[in-house]
């Protein structure tokens, strides 16, 4: 199928919006250019409406004009033009799709809709529309040909399960996989009446009993075989899950355990606190510097020199060190006197020497008082006036002392403040609940593995058994004289029903693999992987239906989380490039905003590689996504318009597009040039208009 | 010395000089002082290196005038023990006459007097200390006096 053109009449903001699609192989692209707000995502639905119906929208979409009053009927149409290749060559239709419905009203009408083949004669009316649209694209291909940025990135994120569970239905349905599995149902089917008529023809107990054990393993092997299934997604989801339980547990021990980097800030407070005690000692020691007697020695010393020299004088002069009292005093503790007589107490004499020395001791203490003031004084100079001074060397060995603490404090307090920034950071019983979840996921996996493994061991235990019982059924029929010719039916039966089974299984495993090796080639080439040099070495789609990529050495990379955006993108684009392109269908891929969070080469490259491998490619484009790819586009891209919506002036429109309507106005501006409708402000220019205003 | 001739004696200082008693001494604070900011034990261990430098920096003592108050008791220049010598050796310096030994108010008032003008000196360059603790900034003005 090739779009040729559309027209929209009441469909939301598109309102009698024309589109021509370029049908020129060598320029197979159509840009609708049109900033945010502008339309876009409208066209893509109303594209997929009026091609698939209304399943193809969501029940509470309302397709009728916003500027429709409330309990007003509106009316929504939309024609489309489109071409299909055919054994006969050409043919041309015009599909007429429309719906009136009540602005405000909680559902949305059924549509009808009429279809045409378009003949130099006169167009021919086509009847049972729906199954002639099913055949010329079919419903199930339209996620994978219409579709935007966000949306295909659901190929890659998301459960595991459901990742695996779109890229199977997107690859099944465009293989035609489904006909493939229905007719092996039909084979089935066939098989079992087979049995049912020989059986009642040859009225055998043992054959019947056969039969009865065939037709339950028929039921139980695609009932186990379900399950199975069923099991296996399972398991994927728990393993994804256990993937991230486990990677956060990592996370968390590496932020710490809380309890342990709270111990060691305890002990680190404690540490802290211990350094602050010996600074403020480390404080003291030095100020005490600041009255010692070192610092009296030094600020004071001339002063201190002027007063020894007068006590030195003093000294020399013989009134220092006051000695008379003293020598007196002393003498009195003898038996005799300096002069040789006695001072015995019990001698009258001595007692009498003894009175007049105690009378010469009271006559000079009043007057020695002063002497032995200054006497005092000049002993205890020497302690202030001889000597080195050690201040100097007193103060930098206290400052050494300060420092070294100050640092180790100043040290100490990082650690403390390292610590409570990690602390900050990990939440109440972070590693334990994480330890926890990783457990549960990984206690449910073994759960649902086991389960799988039994289910498997069922499956292929059913299988022989019916193996067994249809060689019975075989041996037993062709005992008999009619059963002959069931048992060659049932034989030929059963071969048919091998060749669609091994046909199911080659197309599965060989069509999935061509898929998988052509979307790796395309998203090399999108992202520009240098096979040597580049961190992401190739892309493929396991036999589960995973899509993964991997890095330098083989390492397996989750596309959801080590890919940037632009490279998701890449990867989502190449899958469906890759899908269509394998599968043959020939179908125009319509991608609404594809290039988002792309920049440079790879943004360039994406629209060349999809240009090339799309046989009609249309791209509806921001201003922001062409910038950079106008050269490319000029030369891939058959038909460009613009989309402007007016209610953008005059904060983002230049000009008054002389309409307030809730409608896009369509102009032939392609991607480089602008006019009175589609010209935009640039940044600064809102702020002149508020100005102007 | 056995005996503080200056312990009936006040330490004596103008009232302008109040509150930065209160700003640099730590014993106001008791436990909660720094040190780092505030060098000073007690009030007579500010008033001393105050005397310390106007002696060291030659300047002519004069004894405050205007309002005064007693900032501390004679009796707490009583230790440590060398500091009463020293007191009395800068009388006897500063009269040139030993017997002053015998007059312990004259001899306050000389170290008053001296107090008095170092005071000024010593504010100066505790106030200039910008970013700095006032121990640093004063110790290093101190040793740079010394070096001089």
């Amino acid at each position: 199928m090739r779009l040729i053109k559309a027209r929209f009449d009441g469909f939301r903001l598109l309102d009698g919006a024309e589109f021509n699609f370029s049908v020129d192989k060598k320029k197979n692209v159509t840009v609708i250019r049109a900033a945010n707000e502008s339309g876009k995502t409208t066209l893509l639905s109303a594209l997929q409406w009026a091609l698939f119906g209304d399943e193809a929208l969501p029940s509470t979409y309302t397709t009728i004009s916003m500027d429709i009053p409330e309990g007003m009927v509106g009316t929504t149409t939309a024609e489309v033009t489109y071409e299909v290749e055919t054994p006969k060559g050409t043919r041309r239709y015009r599909l007429v799709r429309s719906l009136s419905d009540r602005a405000g009203s909680s559902s949305r009408p059924k549509s009808s809709v009429a279809l045409e083949e378009i003949k130099p004669t006169g167009n021919d009316s086509v009847p049972n529309v729906e199954s002639y649209l099913g055949q010329h694209m079919p419903a199930d291909l339209r996620e994978v040909f219409f579709t935007d940025g966000d949306r295909a990135l659901s190929f890659i994120e998301g459960r595991r399960g459901d990742q695996q569970k779109r890229v199977r239905r997107a690859i099944e349905q465009l293989m035609g996989l489904p006909l493939l599995e229905a007719a092996l149902e039909h084979v089935k089917k066939a098989e079992r009446d087979i049995r049912a008529k020989a059986d009642n023809v040859s009225g055998s107990q043992q054959l019947s009993d056969v039969r009865a054990q065939l037709e339950a393993l028929d039921l139980a092997i695609p009932d186990n075989e379900a399950k199975l299934a069923a099991t296996t997604e399972e398991i994927a989801n728990l393993s994804d899950l256990y993937s991230r339980a486990d990677r956060t547990l990592q996370d968390a021990l590496k932020k710490g355990n809380r309890e342990e980097i709270a111990g060691d800030l305890q002990r680190i407070e404690k540490q802290r606190a211990a350094s602050e005690a010996r600074k403020r000692t480390a404080d003291l020691d030095q100020s005490r510097l600041l009255s010692g007697i070192d610092f009296a020695k030094g600020m004071m010393g001339e002063k201190l020199k002027a007063a020894g020299k007068v006590l030195d004088q003093l000294r020399k002069k013989g009134q220092i060190p006051n000695s008379t009292i003293p020598v007196l005093e002393e003498r009195l503790t003898h038996a005799d006197c300096i002069c040789g007589e006695s001072l015995d107490p019990n001698d009258r004499d001595g007692a009498r020497r003894r009175a007049h020395i105690l009378h010469l001791i009271e006559d000079s203490r009043a007057t020695d008082v002063l002497k032995s003031r200054i006497s005092t004084i000049y002993y205890e100079s020497r302690e202030l006036t001889n000597g080195k001074m050690a201040w100097h060397d007193q103060y930098v060995k206290a400052y050494s002392a300060r420092t070294r603490e100050q640092e180790t404090y100043e040290e100490l307090g990082r650690q403390a403040a390292e610590l409570e920034a990690r602390l900050s950071k990990i939440k109440d019983n972070d590693v334990q609940s994480a330890r926890e979840m990783r457990d549960t996921y990984l206690q449910q996996l073994t759960s649902k593995r086991e389960q799988a493994t039994r289910l498997d061991v069922t499956v292929r235990n059913l299988r022989q058994q019916r193996g067994e019982r249809a060689k019975e059924m075989e041996t037993l029929l062709a005992r008999e004289t009619k059963g002959r010719k069931f048992a060659a039916e049932l034989s030929a039966a059963g071969d048919l029903r091998k060749i669609v089974e091994q046909t199911l299984v080659t197309m599965k495993t060989r069509e999935v693999d061509a898929v998988s090796r052509h979307m790796n080639e395309l998203f090399l080439q999108m992202i520009g992987a240098d096979p040597d040099r580049a961190m992401i070495r190739r892309a493929a789609i396991t036999t589960d239906f995973n899509i993964i990529v991997y890095g330098r050495n083989e390492r397996l990379l989750d596309p959801s989380q080590d890919l940037n955006g632009a490279s998701r993108r890449a990867l989502t684009i190449a899958f469906i490039l890759a899908l269509t392109q394998v599968s043959g269908v020939e179908a125009p891929n319509v991608i609404d905003t594809p290039l988002g969070m792309m920049t440079g080469f790879v943004k360039r490259e994406v629209v060349k590689v999809a240009a090339s491998s799309s046989s009609q490619l249309i791209l509806l484009l921001t201003p922001d996504e062409i910038n950079g790819c106008e050269d490319i586009l000029d030369q891939v891209a058959g038909e460009v318009v613009t989309m402007t919506n007016p209610a953008h002036y005059p904060v983002m429109l230049k000009h008054d597009p002389g309409t307030s309507d809730a409608r896009v106005l369509i102009c032939k501006c392609d991607h480089v040039s602008s006019c009175e409708i589609c010209e935009r402000n640039t940044p600064s220019t809102p702020k002149q208009v508020g100005e102007a205003a | 010395m056995a005996e503080n001739p200056f312990a009936g004696q006040d330490v004596t200082v103008s009232d302008n000089y109040r509150t930065h008693f209160e700003t640099y001494v730590q014993r106001r604070e008791g436990k909660g002082a720094r040190p780092e900011h505030q060098p000073f034990d007690r009030n007579v261990d500010f008033w001393f290196a105050a005397i310390c430098v106007a002696v060291r920096n030659g300047i002519k003592p004069s004894p405050p005038t205007g309002k005064t108050y007693k900032a501390a008791e004679g009796v707490a220049l009583g230790s440590p023990e060398w500091r009463p010598t020293a007191l009395t050796l800068l009388a006897i310096a500063e009269n040139g006459d030993a017997s002053i030994v015998d007059r312990p108010g004259e001899m306050m008032r000389i170290a008053n007097a001296y107090a008095h003008v170092g005071f000024p000196e010593l504010l100066e360059i505790l106030e200039s200390r910008g970013g700095d603790t006032a121990l640093d900034h004063l110790s290093e003005a101190i040793e740079a006096m010394l070096t001089k």
